[in-house]
């Protein structure tokens, strides 16, 4: 057995980690009652620094740091934009330029085709106001829950 | 899945929520995160109002850099480093003199300290008592030098192993483990006076 005693160093590597020093450090160590009080002195004092209460902000930081994120803007979807201009310049285009024929077209037609492409418009139409007021009330719903 | 790729993939998940607009992923992010950040702000910054607005700027620069993220480290060790440097950034702008006295160490070698511990001749080192150890400790930190409290901190409340904390200080491993070695013995001297000099 080793007979000398063990280092500050090895001590503190003992007391952090068992497998850290050779096996003959450990066994000196285990029947050494002078290394054993140091030893022991090392781990309490790890213990009592991993106890000991940690620093904690006094305010909500991610509320805080959240608060001052500057907002992005929405990018502007050009594609879409530029077609729904596009095909309202064409209705456009096309009634002025053949609003006679167009009405004289639907006057011409029986009353039944008049139901036929009212009716689904009309249904149309209401399932998107649905689906938006649906979708309006997820949104506030949503940020109201943050 | 080991443990590292495991972590890498959560990481990856919270990086790609956020970068996605997801400021509730963020919030989480700030959450897991935040001791971290207190422990080097509380450690590094001694003005407390100032401690508010160093760990604002740590987040907001975390956002602003998240997207240059690399998953080279945890990605808490990545906000660690990003604390540390905004901390010794702000010493160095607005408290030149509180840098320098961060960075002070003590005067004694590490040779003499390695001696320190050594009993002398018919003299044996006294038991630490645990009983009154946990009042004392807090005293006995707050004399140590600040970047030793700091290491101190990170290795034993955070838990971080040698590497990341030399991931955030930029510190070789040989001179962290010096650090420490420093600071227990310090530590260790300084318990036994306080206890001696108060009779426990």
């Amino acid at each position: 057995m080793n007979t000398a005693h063990l280092t500050e160093a090895e001590l503190q590597l003992y007391a952090d980690d068992m497998e850290a020093i050779s096996l003959n450090l450990r066994e000196h160590a285990a029947h050494c009652p002078h290394c054993q009080v140091k030893l022991e002195n090392y781990r309490l004092m790890n213990s009592t620094l991993k106890a000991m209460p940690t620093p904690a902000f006094d305010f909500d930081l991610a509320e805080q740091v959240l608060a001052s994120i500057p907002v992005k803007k929405a990018p502007v979807a050009w594609v879409p934009l530029l077609a729904a201009i596009t095909g309202v310049l064409l209705v456009a285009v096309m009634t002025s330029g053949y609003a006679r024929q167009i009405v004289a077209l639907f006057s011409a037609l029986p009353k039944v085709w008049g139901y036929v492409l009212i009716v689904p418009a009309l249904v149309l139409l209401l399932v998107q106001l649905i689906a938006s007021v649906a979708e309006h009330q997820r949104k506030m719903h949503l940020l109201l829950s943050k | 899945m080991d443990t590292k790729t495991e972590r890498q993939h959560t990481d990856k998940q919270l990086v790609d929520s956020i970068l996605g607009g997801d400021l509730h992923a963020f919030k989480l992010l700030i959450s897991e995160t935040e001791n971290l950040v207190a422990h080097l702000a509380f450690k590094m910054i001694p003005v407390a109002a100032d401690r508010k607005d160093i760990a604002q700027e740590v987040y907001l620069k975390v956002y602003k850099s998240l997207p240059k993220f690399r998953f080279q480290s945890k990605l808490s060790t990545w906000i660690g480093q990003i604390t540390y440097n905004t901390c010794l950034h702000y010493l160095e702008k607005k408290r030149p003199v509180l840098l320098e006295s961060f960075f002070e160490d003590t005067d004694i070698s590490i040779d003499n300290l390695a001696n320190a511990g050594e009993p002398a001749e018919n003299e044996t080192e006294s038991r630490l008592l645990a009983k009154e150890l946990n009042e004392t400790m807090n005293q006995a930190v707050q004399q140590l030098p600040a970047m030793q409290q700091t290491l101190i901190g990170l290795y034993y409340h955070q838990e971080l192993s040698l590497s990341e904390i030399s991931g955030i200080t930029n510190l070789s491993e040989g001179s962290l483990k010096s650090h420490l070695f420093r600071a227990r013995q310090q530590l260790k001297h300084i318990l036994l006076k306080i206890q001696k000099r108060e009779g426990i």
